[in-house]
């Protein structure tokens, strides 16, 4: 019984250290940003916050940048990915295996396989240097139809089949009857999207050129000099993300629970 | 069911695909069909088509097998390592400590928060441990969680009725891990595996914001070669060595899906 206590107040102990890494580093840069930092002992300031429009105006401006791309990619993207999503799971039509099949390689690829590509159809429409060079091919993107594919093919069929008995209107049935089952798929996705945009670096690289249209997560690098600015723009660049999460958990935990490639 | 036919096999629901549709093909398909051509000309000028020189070049290029090999270095270790940590921590979560349970989201975290907040910490206080361990450490930091949520819930998903009755019959803890748990949750370990397997090559990312386009020659990976040479304009090395890269990843994940596919019919 004691060799049994002793085995569960070490596991208990492996996993609480274990989250206490995961949540170390953004604790650290809170303590960054007011000029407690471990090494060196600053005394410790609000000045990270208060001075940061005059001592950064670049900074405020990238963060809007950001914001913007993510906001309109997330909204897109389900605009775009629902009603696809809804065809590839329970339409009837040939070729549909094989064209999400061709999605979900697309998906898989990591950005520098298909890093010309994307520049060269950003030369094309005119896109480069903007920051629709960012977005329109995150609209597009595989990830969401994908997950959204994969929490549609859980719902029933007779659903859909009761409610073709009430109303032909294939929107109606999209907006009334899948999206209030697929709630928490959906809230799920959308928070993935916007995590994945909010943490663009990659792209910019090669789509974007000029310094006042790249975002923030790219400006900020570590191998620019650390001051107090660039830790107070971290932790209010981690703010969003972490918002999203702490108002959401449930449903991404019980959003990610469906997703395999069955 | 006559109703159902008649509406799933109605025209106009089909054209709900169409959007994203023309938008994959238009920035997706179209630009990789033709970024393949500059694989098989001699240069930007002439244009001409040269056969197999690029890759016989290319597979001489020092940098290109340089960063072949660490990436294929970082995949190999990466992502056994992380299945490894992923499944003890479900495991864990699953069956031992079920009052942490809640820290299942505490995990998930970091790979919602930006990888600069990690970088930024990293170079402040641990700039000194060598650069491939702390591209390891990283990876782990960011993609454990994830792993942890969708192996948790297959762990959750195998019926209490089996495994009550296996232990009825007298299996032991570890026999009912081996004999039951493992089998079951094979397909969920290779979905993770496959996913860690992409996400290993996202590591570029936190490489380029802790070293820029340079980095240390120990984790100069194949996604470098590929942006440094993009930066030179020599689109040819770019698409000859992505045409290389795309195969490797798609001859690799066709073997694990194939095996995940043949699995889950075996146990189900």
């Amino acid at each position: 019984m004691v060799k049994k206590t002793i085995w569960y107040s070490l596991f208990c102990f492996f996993l609480l250290s274990v989250a206490a890494v995961m949540i170390a580093p953004i604790l650290l840069s809170i303590l960054c940003s007011v000029g407690i930092n471990f090494r060196d002992i600053i005394s410790p300031s609000l000045d990270g916050y208060w001075d940061f429009y005059i001592a950064k105006p670049l900074y405020i401006h990238a963060l809007l940048r950001s914001f913007l791309v993510a906001a309109s990619v997330t909204l897109g993207s389900l605009l775009v990915s629902v009603p696809a999503a809804f065809v590839f799971a329970k339409a009837k039509m040939k070729g549909k295996t094989l064209l999400f099949t061709a999605y979900i390689i697309v998906m898989i690829m990591p950005f520098q396989v298909t890093l010309l590509p994307h520049y060269i159809v950003s030369k094309q429409l005119h896109l480069y240097d903007t920051l629709y060079a960012l977005i329109l091919p995150g609209i597009f993107s595989c990830l969401p139809v994908f997950l959204v594919t994969q929490v549609t093919k859980t719902l029933h069929n007779e659903i859909i089949e009761s409610a073709t008995l009430e109303t032909s209107n294939v929107f109606r049935i999209l907006w009334s009857i899948i999206l209030p089952n697929i709630k928490p798929g959906i809230v799920c996705t959308a928070i993935l999207v916007f995590a994945e945009q909010w943490n663009l670096v990659a792209e910019p690289l090669i789509l974007i050129e000029t310094e006042t249209v790249l975002p923030l997560a790219v400006i900020l690098n570590s191998f620019s000099s650390q001051t107090l600015y660039d830790f107070a723009a971290v932790v209010i660049f981690l703010l969003p993300p972490y918002l999203l999460f702490s108002l959401f958990k449930q449903e991404i935990l019980e959003g990610l629970g469906n997703y395999n490639l069955k | 069911m006559k109703v159902m036919v008649i509406i799933m096999n109605n025209k106009y629901w089909k054209l709900l695909l169409l959007p994203s549709f023309l938008g994959f093909l238009v920035f997706y398909i179209i630009p990789f069909l033709y970024s393949l051509t500059y694989a098989w000309q001699n240069d930007a000028f002439r244009k001409e088509f040269c056969g197999l020189q690029n890759f016989l070049t290319i597979l001489k290029s020092d940098y290109f097998l340089l960063g072949m090999k660490n990436t294929l270095c970082f995949t190999a270790i990466a992502v056994p390592l992380i299945l490894l940590i992923s499944y003890i921590i479900a495991f864990l979560l699953a069956f031992v400590v079920r009052r942490l349970r809640f820290l299942q989201s505490v995990v998930f975290l970091p790979y919602l928060l930006p990888s600069i907040t990690a970088v930024m910490i990293w170079q402040t206080y641990l700039s000194d441990v060598p650069p491939f361990s702390s591209l390891l450490f990283l990876f782990l930091w960011k993609y454990t969680g994830l792993n942890v949520i969708l192996l948790t819930a297959s762990f959750l998903s195998v019926p209490m009725e089996v495994l009550d009755s296996a232990q009825i019959d007298g299996a032991s803890t570890l026999k009912t891990m081996t004999h039951i748990l493992l089998p079951n949750s094979v397909p969920m370990l290779l979905f993770t595996g496959i996913l860690s397997f992409v996400n290993s090559f996202k590591i570029y990312r936190e490489s380029y914001l802790m070293w820029g386009n340079y980095p240390d020659k120990a984790v100069y990976m194949i996604q470098n070669y590929l942006n440094n040479h993009f930066e030179k304009l020599n689109y040819q090395n770019v698409s000859t060595a992505a045409t290389l890269f795309f195969l490797g990843i798609f001859l690799i994940v066709t073997v694990l899906l194939w095996c995940e596919k043949k699995w889950s019919d075996q146990v189900w």
